[in-house]
């Protein structure tokens, strides 16, 4: 097992899952990607991550399901997760999924910076 | 008993006081001044006539001597009304006054010696007044004394009023009947079975008789009736004849075609009656000509018929309901589709056919239909046999009478399973499409900013410029994106509100908030606002205040001076957004809210977008139950608005 870093960022498109890693890491968070939704829990395991920010639509997943069963699972249900999603009116349906926040896609810096605080600080 | 009174009494014995009312106004009578003396010196027989009728419990009345003194007893009361006691003690002539002309023969005759009867003699109760007339049998007889010669005459009247005001009754019923037998154009006859023989009244007559003359036996009648029904006419009325008292009877009939009446047809009621009186035992029978009636049921029948046929070969769903909305017909493609009977459709079960989830809305409506007698407009899932629902649009509109009362909802389903399929499919592809565009604008985005984060304190100008401007146009992009959702959403009528309860100042502090982040050279600041909770969606109310401000900078001179507002008047929680722009026509104002409208600024200013964000903010608008509009001066800026009902789902915040 590694340290314990701040987010997993969970999305099926590489660029956007590395493009948010960088951002993050800018800002001096511990950021691991995750591009194969399969692994998730291995994953989880793996980091400890403090914060899940996952993509809603995954391939052959849906991310809200992910996010009830992390939620119903006593191992994960401490992690918070962010959601984002390019369908602006998603945030709903990930709310009723268990989701602690949502962020639509494409997102203003600031915006998810200041989410990831609130998300974290709320630990 | 004391003085004159007593005396009196003494000399009179015959006169017994207790003997009633009479007897006391008789005793007290001042007689010495009338024609026939004190009481001390009247005829023995008027005495013991006298001491008879006040006796008599019958209406008795003596006029006596050759003036026709009167004296009657107590039973003569009711009938004299306000006559007593005027009467008691006064001539004829003096009662009767003028009319003693009329009376006098009577009398006159009845003094000379003879009897005489006079019935139903009409009497009124309160002469001159409109009350109730009264009835009597009259006996007149004289009164001999010694000599054998009539020295008065007796009079006892018999109340025959009940009777006279029956017969009166049953005459007026009798001509009423008669009135409506002819107004309800019914011929009638009696039969009598003794000798075959019919009475009948003229419109029997002049619709059978031959040529005016009257038909005299049912064998006559029966012959002019077309055959072989005729025959079941005999039969009826035979049976009936023989039957018990009140047995009734019912046939139609025809008359046949003949050189100058026409064919007929008729119905025929008859009734036997008991030998009452000196009628002997019969049957009264009525006709009635229902030939046009006839027509028109068959003409019903046909019409019924034609419909059913053109109905039944459509493969929509045609289906008739009752003024009370229950069906009474589905078409052959309806009971087809959902496998039910015509006898399962007349028993209500028409409404199982509904999917659950639009049953309730679907009754509703139709309620409001029935009660308001408007059409019916609606789309429902009809479930068919095989157990799979489809979308269906019915519409339903009412067909009245000449009353303007509902007669029966002539409705049509038909199958848009196909068309929502397709809204659906399209729906889907703009909403994917929308996704498929935000996923690369994400990525470019995403970088733009992290380039923009870490050179934003180098010196290379180029590089700060042109990454200011992706991002600005990445933004633009955005926009368009959300825009074209949100328009095929409302095209679509699928724009959902996801309303919850938020707080508007906070709403409003983060859309200004945000907005100055997003234009840095206009100055955007929030005005009075209340402090308010309301039940609505928040994104999109907040997309509204976002599109307004974003309209203000647009059109406005830099730096625009925006000021963002929130009140609440007459129940109503108002937004405004004021600008000092460049303002807006008359005649632009008109169209603003309209799709795909731009107001066109200075030519050397364009100004980009679709031209859709008003039109959706005043859809987003609607959707709430609000209104939208605009206040605007050209050169002088605008306010734009737009309220929302406070309902009982707005709360006021501590």
């Amino acid at each position: 097992m590694k340290t314990a870093i701040d987010v997993l960022v969970l999305d099926d498109n590489e660029d956007i899952a590395t493009m948010i890693k960088t951002m993050l890491q800018m800002k001096q968070y511990k950021v691991a990607t995750l591009i194969q939704p399969h692994k998730l829990l291995d994953t989880l395991e793996e980091y400890q991550p403090k914060v899940l920010l996952m993509d809603m639509l995954l391939a052959n997943v849906d991310g809200r399901d992910l996010c009830a069963r992390l939620k119903a699972d006593s191992d994960f249900n401490t992690i918070k997760i962010i959601m984002m999603s390019a369908h602006p009116g998603a945030s709903l349906d990930c709310e009723i999924a268990g989701s602690d926040y949502f962020i639509s896609k494409p997102f203003e810096m600031k915006a998810m910076i200041a989410l990831l605080e609130k998300a974290i600080g709320s630990i | 008993m004391s003085g004159k009174r007593a005396s009196v009494l003494d000399s009179f014995s015959f006169l017994d006081v207790d003997k009633g009312f009479m007897a006391r106004a008789i005793l007290e009578y001042p007689w010495e001044t009338t024609a026939l003396g004190s009481i001390e010196s009247w005829h023995p027989n008027l005495k013991s006539m006298v001491q008879m009728i006040l006796d008599n419990p019958i209406a008795m009345y003596i006029a006596w001597g050759p003036e026709h003194t009167h004296l009657y007893n107590d039973a003569c009361l009711s009938i004299l009304g306000n006559r007593h006691p005027s009467s008691l003690g006064k001539t004829s002539q003096e009662i009767f006054g003028s009319d003693w002309e009329n009376v006098q023969p009577t009398f006159d005759a009845v003094m000379t010696g003879g009897s005489m009867m006079v019935h139903d003699f009409k009497f009124e109760v309160a002469p001159h007044t409109s009350g109730d007339s009264n009835y009597y049998n009259l006996a007149f007889s004289p009164i001999r004394i010694e000599s054998g010669k009539p020295a008065g005459m007796l009079l006892i009247a018999k109340d025959v009023t009940a009777k006279k005001r029956m017969e009166l009754a049953l005459a007026q019923s009798n001509e009423r009947l008669s009135f409506a037998l002819e107004a309800a154009e019914l011929a009638t006859f009696e039969y009598f079975m003794k000798d075959d023989s019919i009475l009948a009244n003229e419109l029997f007559n002049s619709w059978f008789g031959g040529d005016g003359a009257p038909i005299l036996t049912l064998e006559a009648w029966l012959e002019k009736l077309a055959k072989p029904k005729a025959a079941l006419v005999a039969a009826a009325i035979n049976d009936c004849s023989k039957g018990q008292e009140g047995a009734r009877f019912e046939i139609d009939f025809e008359t046949p075609e003949g050189t100058e009446k026409a064919r007929k047809e008729m119905r025929l009621k008859g009734l036997k009656l008991p030998a009452l009186g000196d009628r002997s035992p019969r049957v009264i029978a009525a006709i009635e000509d229902i030939t046009a009636e006839k027509l028109e049921q068959r003409k019903l029948i046909e019409s019924e018929k034609r419909f059913r046929l053109l109905a039944d070969s459509l493969p929509e769903f045609v289906w008739i309901a009752d003024a009370q909305g229950a069906s009474i017909y589905w078409n052959k493609s309806m009971l087809e589709y959902t496998g039910l009977s015509e006898a399962d459709v007349k028993l209500r079960k028409g409404i199982s056919i509904v999917h659950p989830d639009d049953v309730e809305a679907n009754m509703k409506l139709w309620n409001n239909s029935l009660l308001n007698m408007k059409d019916f407009l609606f789309e429902h899932r009809f479930k068919s046999k095989e157990g799979v629902y489809r979308w269906h649009l019915s519409r339903a509109t009412p067909q009245f009478d000449d009353e303007g009362n509902v007669q029966r909802w002539v409705g049509s389903s038909t199958d848009i399973q196909s068309i929502k399929d397709k809204e659906a499919h399209k729906d889907f592809f703009i909403s994917m499409a929308s996704h498929e565009l935000n996923t690369p604008l994400t990525t470019v985005k995403g970088y733009v900013q992290i380039l923009r984060e870490t050179y934003m304190n180098g010196s290379d100008d180029l590089l700060n410029m042109s990454l200011k401007t992706i991002d600005k146009q990445v933004a633009t992009l955005t926009k368009l994106i959300s825009d074209l959702l949100d328009l095929s959403k409302i095209r679509m009528g699928s724009l959902g509100l996801e309303c919850t309860e938020f707080d508007v100042r906070k709403m409003l502090t983060e859309v200004v908030c945000s907005m100055s982040h997003s234009y840095p050279d206009a100055s955007i600041e929030l005005g009075r606002v209340e402090t308010l909770k309301i039940f609505a969606d928040e994104c999109r109310i907040s997309q509204v205040v976002i599109n307004f401000i974003t309209n203000a900078v647009k059109y406005s001179h830099s730096p625009a001076a925006i000021r963002v507002s929130s009140w609440i008047d007459e129940g109503q929680l108002i937004f405004s957004v004021k600008d000092d722009g460049i303002g807006i026509s008359a005649e632009d104002q008109k169209h603003i809210f309209e799709r795909f409208y731009r107001v066109e600024g200075k030519s050397e200013k364009t100004f980009p977008g679709f031209g859709i964000g008003l039109n959706i903010a005043a859809e987003i608008v609607k959707q709430h139950n609000g209104k939208i509009w605009l206040e605007s001066e050209l050169g002088k800026g605008s306010t734009f608005y737009f309220c929302l009902p406070v309902s009982s789902s707005f709360t006021l915040g501590k």
